[in-house]
């Protein structure tokens, strides 16, 4: 911007002056041709140079508009640099979410959101294709079956545990200590 | 690895040991309701073959007492025999997670199976002396120098 004000400025300082020597001289034309004509300020003269005047000056103005680039003058402007100048967290803060929120009728939304076509559009076979529910019921069985053949064995060993220790007592005779088989040899 | 390997690499720990009275028991049970619902299945099987290539009526194949007896006898036995020969477990001592192990810890030779077989099926009463046996041995163990031990963690 700073580079391109002078040259700014100079534009509209240039396009004032046009304008303020087209209403001089318009001036000067009226009152020449009032003169000139003695038909007085208001007469028919000093309107015929009002609208020649006014034909002029719209013809100079679009001869102005049509030398200057706009574009070229949009160009040169820095949007980077005004937006670095603008604090959006100020006015972020500025908005009031809560209160927005508030407007908003979230039930009305809902109530437009049509459920059944969204549930249409799901191919939920394709969903229980991708589930495993055969290794899923697989992995449960066996689990559970190992859980029972695991305390069916606990529970036999109980037994055999309580067996040996009414036998023995029976027996008048120390109870047996479980031990390893013998090593190899 | 031998169970005293694999008991004192903490895999087994106290799983080892002389299987009792009840295990036993229960895992012979399980192999005579095995045998037993296999023999119904063989003659409902030849008796539906039968009617289809001799006609009605449908009756159970039966012969004599004798004949049948040494049937249910021999296949018993090859029953055991096998699966202490090449498991150490039939099914009824997998389910209760025992083998059956000769005095140094390996798997019965087909002989010693056989005969322990024999043994086990003409007096089944010879396992209750595991109740009494300071080893837990049966009849049939003490005559064959066998042991029947807990075993969770080997699989066949």
């Amino acid at each position: 911007m700073t580079t391109s004000a002078p040259t700014d400025s100079g534009f509209v300082l240039w396009a004032r002056l046009v304008i303020g020597l087209a209403g001089l001289g318009r001036d000067a034309v009226a009152e020449a041709m009032g003169r000139a004509t003695a038909g007085g300020a208001g007469g028919p003269n000093r309107e015929l140079a009002d609208r020649f005047l006014r034909a002029l000056t719209r013809r100079v103005v679009t001869a102005v508009l049509d030398l200057v680039d706009l574009d070229a003058v949009a160009d040169r402007i820095d949007v980077e640099r005004i937006l670095d100048r603008v604090d959006l967290d100020a006015v972020a803060d500025r908005i009031e979410v809560e209160r927005i929120l508030a407007r908003v009728d979230l039930d009305a939304v809902a109530d437009r959101i049509d459920v059944e076509r969204i549930v249409d559009r799901v191919d939920l076979d394709a969903i229980v294709r991708r589930v495993d529910v055969e290794g899923i019921v697989r992995r449960s069985t066996s689990s559970m079956a190992g859980e029972s053949v695991d305390a069916l064995r606990v529970q036999g060993m109980n037994a055999d545990r309580a067996v040996n220790g009414v036998v023995d007592r029976l027996l008048r005779r120390p109870a047996r200590v479980p031990r390893l088989p013998q090593p190899d040899g | 690895m031998t169970l005293q390997e694999a008991g004192e690499a903490g895999e087994v720990g106290l799983q080892l040991g002389r299987a009792g009275l009840v295990s036993r028991l229960l895992a012979s049970v399980a192999d005579l309701a095995i045998l037993v619902v296999a023999g119904l299945a063989v003659l409902l099987l030849s008796a539906v073959l039968r009617y289809f290539v001799a006609g009605p009526p449908f009756v159970l194949p039966s012969a004599s007492v004798a004949f049948e007896s040494t049937a249910a006898f021999v296949v018993a036995t090859a029953y055991l025999a096998y699966f202490w020969t090449a498991t150490g477990r039939t099914p009824g001592n997998q389910l209760l997670g025992l083998r059956v192990v000769d005095a140094r810890e390996r798997r019965l030779g087909a002989g010693r199976a056989t005969l322990r077989a024999v043994l086990c099926l003409l007096l089944p009463v010879g396992l209750l002396w595991a109740a009494v046996s300071r080893r837990n041995a049966s009849l049939q163990d003490l005559v064959l120098r066998t042991t029947v031990v807990y075993d969770w963690v080997s699989r066949p």
